[in-house]
């Protein structure tokens, strides 16, 4: 892994590279580290912690009870309310959010700390842990992992890629890096009158081979952008990648040219490459806007 | 049922709670004298339990009609995997196949509507003009919110639904 590499890491994530902790200035050795090892051990301790608390809790409430130990029951029952708070933050920071387990510290409250005609007893804690770890399961298996912008930006193909087209174009205009940004960001947010407008401008006279890749990509998005504005226009960009640009290019394009899929990836290219150029090229705030979008960014990136 | 040009459709769900009150309403007439005594007003409460669903359906469907010019003229063709949680509030129109329908007993479908890109969920808050069913190519017109108002996916809230032929 060459020190350019982590140059580039640094420029995009503003931070020391992650993926190798300690290298030299002159690229040698390194150690490897997963990045989002840490994120991910706590998330399993959460969901640990969910029946460890909740049945501990039961636990604690049934040894005071045989033991003859005078314990106030909202003690032990407060394991069920952390745990039920734990339970609502795993599903939270899931991209699906899973309703009802975000809603179970609304019951917690009630059934434990709300004081009611009804006690609070051992039998409702064991019921309510196993419902709490029930439910844990159940959004595990339908709601999928964590937010992958949660997981860690700095990992994946995506990240690969960028650093990749880096080193590849080794320089691109600062006002162009921007505009590919500007560009991006107009995309995402739907905005596909400006986004055509700012695009046809920076699609016109490819500097050489290398910048040529950045201002077909422009004009594949002007081109779409145009297209989409009739009804049920055809989906066809005007200009395509041609096969000097593929070392730029992060999907392999399809066989069969000039048909929708072919456009479709050119258009999945196209905004991925400028994504890749304005986080390497662009200044500061401009990736920092950026980063917010990173979760579009790895939707076309297919994950 | 068709008022105006607007054809209403009531759901299966307020027809059920309209036979199962009459059914209950006709037993205990028959039973209670006092019951009996009070049909004068317990008839119109009855049927007021059908022609609530039928105009709300009315109204609903009257806006939709006028709302979907504008959304036609209006919305974008994209392709599902480009609809994100930043396009919310924007109209978009999309095509697919419909891969799953839920609701639609309700009058409140859901669909979940698939092209090459990836798949979306398109929420309807009134009665599809047309009956749209699983493996159906459709277009849809709507408007990008997200699942749950505030937080969630990004899905389609339907203003039309239509068949197509592809």
């Amino acid at each position: 892994m060459s020190s350019n590499f982590c140059a580039v890491i640094r420029k995009i994530w503003s931070r020391k590279c992650l993926v190798c902790t300690f290298c030299d200035s002159k690229g040698g050795m390194f150690i490897v580290e997963i990045p989002s090892y840490l994120t991910k051990n706590r998330q399993q301790w959460l969901e640990y912690a969910v029946p460890i608390l909740s049945f501990g809790g039961v636990a604690v409430a049934l040894l005071a009870e045989m033991l003859n130990v005078p314990l106030d029951i909202h003690y032990p029952a407060s394991g069920c309310v952390a745990a039920s708070v734990i339970l609502a933050y795993l599903a939270f920071i899931r991209p699906r959010k899973d309703i009802v387990a975000i809603s179970t510290p609304i019951y917690a409250i009630i059934f434990f700390l709300v004081p009611s005609d009804s006690s609070v007893g051992i039998m409702l804690m064991f019921l309510y842990a196993i419902s709490l770890t029930i439910l844990l399961i159940r959004f595990k298996l339908r709601f999928g992992s964590a937010s992958p912008v949660a997981g860690g930006m700095d990992e994946g193909p995506l990240f690969g890629y960028i650093a990749r087209t880096g080193e590849a174009i080794g320089s691109v205009r600062p006002e162009i890096a921007a505009d590919a940004g500007r560009v991006f960001i107009l995309f995402a947010h739907g905005e596909y009158d400006m986004a055509a407008t700012l695009a046809q401008k920076n699609s016109q006279a490819p500097e050489n081979a290398v910048n040529n890749a950045p201002a077909t990509a422009f004009a594949i998005i002007a081109g779409y952008c145009a297209q989409c504005r009739s009804d049920r226009a055809p989906l066809t960009p005007h200009r395509h990648f041609t096969p000097e640009n593929r070392p730029f290019l992060f999907h392999t394009a399809p066989d069969t040219a000039g048909t929708d899929q072919d456009s479709a990836v050119a258009l999945d290219n196209a905004l991925l490459l400028l994504y890749a150029v304005a986080m390497i090229f662009a200044g500061e705030d401009q990736r920092e806007q950026l980063r917010s979008f990173h979760a579009f960014a790895e939707k076309l990136a297919g994950r | 049922m068709k008022i105006g040009t607007i054809d209403v459709k009531v759901s299966v769900l307020a027809v059920a709670v309209f036979i199962v009150f009459t059914i209950l309403l006709l037993i205990t007439s028959i039973y209670s004298p006092e019951v009996r005594a009070s049909l004068i007003w317990l008839i119109p409460c009855l049927f007021m339990l059908l022609v609530i669903p039928i105009v709300l359906n009315y109204m609903s469907r009257s806006q939709y009609a006028e709302l979907t010019p504008q959304y036609e003229a209006e919305a974008r063709t994209v392709r599902i995997k480009l609809v994100n949680e930043n396009m919310v509030g924007k109209p978009v129109r999309i095509e697919g196949v419909v891969e799953r329908v839920y609701f639609q007993f309700l009058n409140r479908p859901q669909y979940l509507v698939a092209d090459r890109s990836g798949t979306i969920s398109v929420k309807m808050f009134t009665s599809p003009e047309d009956d749209v069913n699983v493996n159906d190519v459709v277009e849809v017109l709507g408007q990008v919110i997200r699942r749950y108002i505030v937080t969630g996916d990004p899905v389609i809230n339907c203003v039309s639904i239509k068949k197509i032929k592809k």
